[in-house]
């Protein structure tokens, strides 16, 4: 009886500690991420505007109502879809290739890896800026390349041409963000037990096969973990449609949307409805993709 | 087929030279060990063999025909490495029929092939698990079914058993000798343990520094090592060495070790030279060279036990004495060993003659 109470007030003491260690980022956490999530889900059901927070109305599911039935939302809501999964697939495809090559005994490859994350080290909103330029219809240099091996006869409105925006939105982003993909993918096969592969050449085992069957599957749960953190990214991203086409419904995300109904129509109801709706969406797809994952994981037996 | 032949065989990293003009031949179905003290090259000469690294000079031959450029799967080797190198996402039974898998053998016969490879290795029970789930003699026993899985002619043992406690490893290598009894198939086996080397091989390789010291079956080496690192190497507790002075004297020659002189039959050589005794021929109380010692400490091993005596110049010996001798640390006692045990090192390390006469 006696050590089991001692026991148990061990276990106490551990778990005091435990929340003592804890609670200055519980407080950070609330303070930064709880509390303002929390107001924008109450001002969702108001109809309170920007310019006066203070003074509003509940008018319960108005704003969603309104929000649901606006086809520019349901647009923004396809863009960002259709952004995302094309941009992260090419992104995971070319990361993983760069990262098996950097991976491979070549000569400075030390100096290549710190290149190639120099893309990623751009705050977005100058790259995009550069983008711009380069891209401009008129002085633009990919323009002037393009007419001097005579691929095009006049500039192309890269930006503004409602087909080929979109396109060059992923471009830039698969620009910037291939070597994060890169970086964590070479963190994965770097862990990669080496003798392995040296078991397989000597049983034969040809590269191809070692590949598929060797460095996919154990590559896997790195790959998944660069794939969320770009999934996420990509979810909510705005800065780069923001910049490089401000105003085209063609690439409007829906972090865009939800500034653009909060911000310059003052709708902070609406507004609210929407970013709520945006976390929502990034929440839903974060739980289907991890839930999905670990079912695959338990399939391939990781 | 399964020979190998070394031809003055190098390996250079850069300026570095790994392995010095290595010459060797292992017969068809032989057992052979190569061992040494770490960064010996003794891995490295495997490596080689496997085709896992490149010779830099000289040639290699296995079964007759040259492999320097042949590419390891080509080879006909079977391979099990210190750290298993077992595929860590598979089970037991993929590990086993992957290299099977990739031959494009039939389903069945991979499972036919796998379930007899596991009978032999005792491991049937531990088919469905994965490597993280079975104990170090486990992934062992699997790492070495899969190099007999393949039926192949000739088996390359990286330290197999460096990474297992010491009651493993003695199961292991009972494991690996029925094994190559059964199998007989060429083995090269690498390992830093002169025991696993006495034990296993029929002939022993002794490297050092990248060359190879001595060649011999284990009771050649043990009993007529060529220089003094072999004889340092072979035999546990270590040899003990003391410092003699060789002249030639009438019809021999005469050995003066501290105190004592005796004759011995002629080597041809005069100087300072190094005798060494190993622990098992020193006998307390008897033999033909008796040195008067004062016993430091007793290590009863049960059946045996080390003496450590202090000779009159301080230099220390270590006896191995049969039961447990009645002896108090400070008591004074005789050692003394037989002529025909002594072994004689002169200047350069080299053995003067296998043994005393």
């Amino acid at each position: 009886m006696m050590a089991g109470s001692r026991s148990t007030g061990l276990r106490q003491a551990r778990v005091r500690t435990a929340w003592l260690f804890l609670a200055p980022s519980l407080l950070v956490l609330t303070g930064v991420a709880l509390w303002p999530l929390g107001r924008t889900f109450l001002f969702s059901f108001t109809d309170a505007l920007l310019t006066e927070p203070d003074f509003y109305s509940y008018v319960g599911f108005d704003n969603y109502y309104a929000l649901f039935e606006d086809p520019l939302w349901w647009q923004s809501v396809r863009n960002t879809l259709y952004f995302t999964v094309i941009s992260v697939s090419i992104e995971t495809v070319l990361g993983l290739t760069i990262a098996l090559l950097l991976n491979s005994h070549i000569a400075g490859r030390g100096m290549m890896r710190a290149i190639i994350l120099i893309p990623w080290s751009i705050p977005v909103v100058v790259s995009a800026r550069m983008w711009q330029w380069m891209l401009h219809d008129q002085f633009g240099i990919v323009n002037h390349v393009l007419k001097l091996a005579g691929v095009i006869e006049s500039g192309v409105a890269w930006t503004a041409n409602s087909a080929l925006v979109m396109p060059v939105i992923i471009a830039v982003d698969v620009w910037i963000t291939t070597p994060f993909m890169v970086l964590l993918i070479l963190a994965g096969l770097s862990m990669l037990p080496r003798g392995i592969y040296e078991a397989a050449s000597i049983d034969g085992v040809p590269a191809w096969k070692q590949f598929t069957s060797l460095t996919l599957p154990l590559l896997a749960p790195s790959i998944a973990v660069a794939v969320l953190f770009r999934l996420l990214d990509a979810l909510r991203m705005f800065d780069l449609s923001y910049v490089l086409s401000s105003n085209s419904d063609d690439t409007k995300t829906v972090s865009i949307y939800a500034r653009e109904v909060l911000v310059n129509f003052q709708d902070m109801g609406v507004g609210s409805a929407a970013s709520t709706a945006v976390f929502l969406m990034i929440a839903l797809v974060t739980a289907i993709y991890v839930t999905v994952f670990r079912l695959n994981r338990r399939l391939m037996g990781v | 087929m399964s020979g190998i032949a070394l031809t003055n065989v190098v390996k250079r990293f850069g300026a570095l030279t790994v392995i010095d003009k290595v010459n060797l031949s292992v017969a068809e179905g032989e057992f052979v060990v190569f061992v040494g003290p770490s960064g010996c090259g003794k891995s490295t000469l495997l490596r080689m063999i496997a085709g896992l690294e490149e010779i830099t000079d000289g040639e290699l031959q296995i079964g007759g025909a040259r492999m320097n450029e042949t590419a390891p799967a080509r080879r006909g080797i079977a391979m099990v490495f210190q750290s298993y190198a077992l595929y860590p996402h598979m089970s037991v039974e993929r590990n086993l029929g992957f290299a099977l898998e990739t031959a494009r053998l039939a389903g069945g016969e991979i499972k036919e092939r796998v379930a007899k490879v596991a009978r032999f290795l005792k491991i049937e029970h531990l088919l469905a698990r994965r490597p993280a789930q079975l104990s170090g003699g486990q992934q062992q026993r699997v790492a070495i079914g899969r190099a007999l899985v393949r039926s192949q002619k000739l088996f390359l043992f990286d330290e197999p058993l460096s990474n297992l406690d010491a009651d493993l490893r003695m199961e292991m290598r009972v494991e690996i000798a029925r094994i190559h009894r059964e199998l007989k198939a060429t083995t090269v086996y690498v390992t830093h343990d002169q025991l696993e080397a006495m034990t296993l091989a029929d002939r022993i390789v002794v490297l050092k520094d990248g060359r190879i010291s001595q060649v011999g079956t284990p009771m050649e080496l043990y009993e007529r090592p060529a220089n003094k690192f072999v004889a340092s190497f072979i035999g546990a507790p270590r040899m003990n060495f003391l410092a003699g002075t060789l002249a030639n004297d009438a019809g021999g020659s005469r050995l003066d070790v501290l105190d004592a002189r005796h004759g011995l039959g002629h080597l041809g050589y005069e100087g300072e030279v190094s005798v060494g005794i190993r622990p098992e021929d020193l006998i307390l109380g008897g033999g033909d060279v008796r040195l008067p010692a004062t016993v430091q400490l007793v290590e009863p091993l049960g059946g045996e036990a080390l003496v450590h005596a202090r000779l009159g110049n301080g230099q220390s010996l270590v006896v191995k004495a049969q039961g447990k001798p009645d002896l108090k640390p400070n008591a004074d006692v005789t050692v003394g060993w037989l002529t025909s045990k002594a072994h004689i090192f002169g200047a350069d390390d080299m053995a003067l003659s296998a043994k005393g006469a």
